[in-house]
């Protein structure tokens, strides 16, 4: 019966939540404009300002990976390894490392540091060299 | 001629001469959702790509010089995504050296940003082991560039160009309804969050999105049937809830809760402070006062407590509304007081039992 209970409790908030949550997403545009304005702030300003978050997470990786590049690194842009620090990856070719957390939008690691140690053999382009 | 100085010297109703018609697409464009524009002279290549973007589910138009991309362009454009090789050149036929370096490819994708600055357009560039070596002026740094001739980076890019549309399509209630949705969830894991906020929620599961197209261990793809909201939605709940599960596990502490002093400031070990092995035990006191927090909050508002009780209690919203003798107004309205208040603002929190 404790343990029943306990389980119960433990859901309670997450259960009341998610049924909160549900419910905006339900909500009419016309109900969701009128309730989620903050006192004193402009609507079209606060949704610009989500649509200006998402697009910002959506640039920050390329961003990322244009600077690895730019650099002579080569990763596989679709493998990024998660963990609670934020997100790592490696080169392909020198094994070197960068990761980089959401919250503060900041990429750090060796191969941010220097230029890829394996790459200079790759400097002519493949057809040019053919 | 340059492309720029000619699609600055051709209007658009009236097409260049010796061009060739235009490929017929190998799917009616009409009849999909999703369209594509390949421009590329490579024959093998031009197959394999359309074929890649035939299975993602475009409707494909290919063309075999930057003429006649932008001929087409401007006939059929805007596409979802327009993949463009670095190296295809201006005219197709036999006037071309196939030995000439061609790199007209560029100059096709910045004509194309001009008619539309939104258009996705992905350079690929086959020839190269990666972007930094393919030349290109400073204002095409932004346009991808693909290097590697596998269908997991197109998936990729084309991923980034469909997510990047999406973003760009949402209304201002799609946007605020997804910061409420996240702001709920980030309230209902508490210290859980561990500082991170609805942003963190929001961004993570943009990622998140971006690389599900080939990541399904790190990933969240994003089924086209599904509308963005929605699906991003799902991917902020299953993140909240790893999060809240993460922390569950490691049961992790800030320094400044480790540390234990006494009254004459001696600080003591911090072993003494980590939760004990009967960990039900500590959640049940932290979860039962959380509870009555939170009903606390609406001790005054009759229809807040009796919506509150029965999602407590596991009811439905009509179960809800018959249990407590509440109309669809009522119901509605209570549960829009216990939004704002859990939420921490004052609106929507004047009208309390009405």
């Amino acid at each position: 019966m404790i343990m029943a209970d306990d389980k119960r409790r433990e859901g309670i908030l997450e259960n009341v939540v998610g049924h909160l949550a549900d419910s905006v997403l339900a909500l009419p545009d016309e109900s969701i404009l009128a309730e989620a304005g903050e006192p004193g702030s402009d609507l079209y300003e606060d949704a610009e300002h989500v649509r200006l978050v998402l697009s910002e997470a959506s640039q920050l990786l390329e961003d990322v990976t244009r600077r690895l590049s730019n650099m002579g690194h080569t990763i596989n842009s679709n493998y990024w390894r998660r963990d609670h620090a934020g997100f790592h990856t490696k080169c392909l070719n020198c094994g070197s490392s960068v990761s980089f957390t959401m919250a503060t939008r900041e990429a750090q690691g060796g191969a941010l540091n220097a230029p890829c140690s394996a790459s200079n053999w790759h400097k002519i382009p493949r057809r040019a060299s053919l | 001629m340059g492309l720029l100085s000619f699609i600055h010297n051709t209007p658009p109703s009236q097409p260049a001469q010796n061009l060739e018609p235009p490929a017929p697409p190998t799917r009616s464009i009409n009849a999909s959702p999703k369209s594509a524009l390949v421009v590329e002279n490579d024959g093998c290549l031009s197959k394999f790509l359309s074929r890649c973007l035939k299975d993602e589910g475009y409707a494909i138009r290919t063309a075999s010089s930057t003429e006649e991309g932008l001929r087409l362009y401007r006939d059929f454009g805007p596409f979802n995504v327009v993949l463009i090789n670095y190296c295809v050149p201006q005219r197709s036929g036999h006037g071309i050296d196939p030995l000439a370096p061609q790199t007209r490819g560029i100059e096709l994708a910045l004509a194309i940003r001009e008619i539309d600055s939104f258009q996705g357009i992905i350079v690929t560039a086959f020839a190269f082991k990666t972007a930094a070596e393919v030349p290109r002026p400073p204002e095409a740094m932004h346009i991808p560039i693909l290097v590697d001739c596998s269908v997991l980076q197109l998936r990729g890019s084309l991923e980034k160009i469909e997510v990047d549309r999406a973003i760009k399509a949402l209304t201002s209630a799609d946007l605020l309804r997804l910061r409420q949705f996240a702001k709920l969830l980030v309230r209902g894991i508490g210290r859980a969050a561990r500082g991170r906020d609805w942003e963190d929620l929001l961004e993570e599961a943009l990622y998140r999105t971006l690389i599900g197209a080939s990541d399904t261990q790190n990933g969240r793809h994003w089924n086209r049937k599904v509308p963005f909201v929605q699906h991003l939605a799902g991917v902020i709940r299953s993140i909240a809830s790893v999060w809240k599960r993460q922390f569950r596990e490691n049961e992790t502490y800030l320094v400044s809760e480790l540390a234990v002093y006494d009254s004459e400031g001696q600080e003591h070990s911090p072993i003494d402070n980590v939760s004990s092995g009967c960990v039900p035990a500590d959640r049940r006191l932290v979860e039962k006062s959380e509870e009555e927090r939170v009903f606390a909050l609406f001790g005054d508002d009759a229809g807040a407590s009796q919506v509150l009780r029965g999602i407590v209690d596991g009811l439905k919203k009509n179960d809800i509304k018959l249990a407590y003798g509440l109309d669809e107004k009522k119901y509605l309205a209570a549960m829009r007081r216990i939004r704002a208040k859990l939420l921490g603002r004052k609106r929507g929190g004047n009208d309390n039992g009405r």
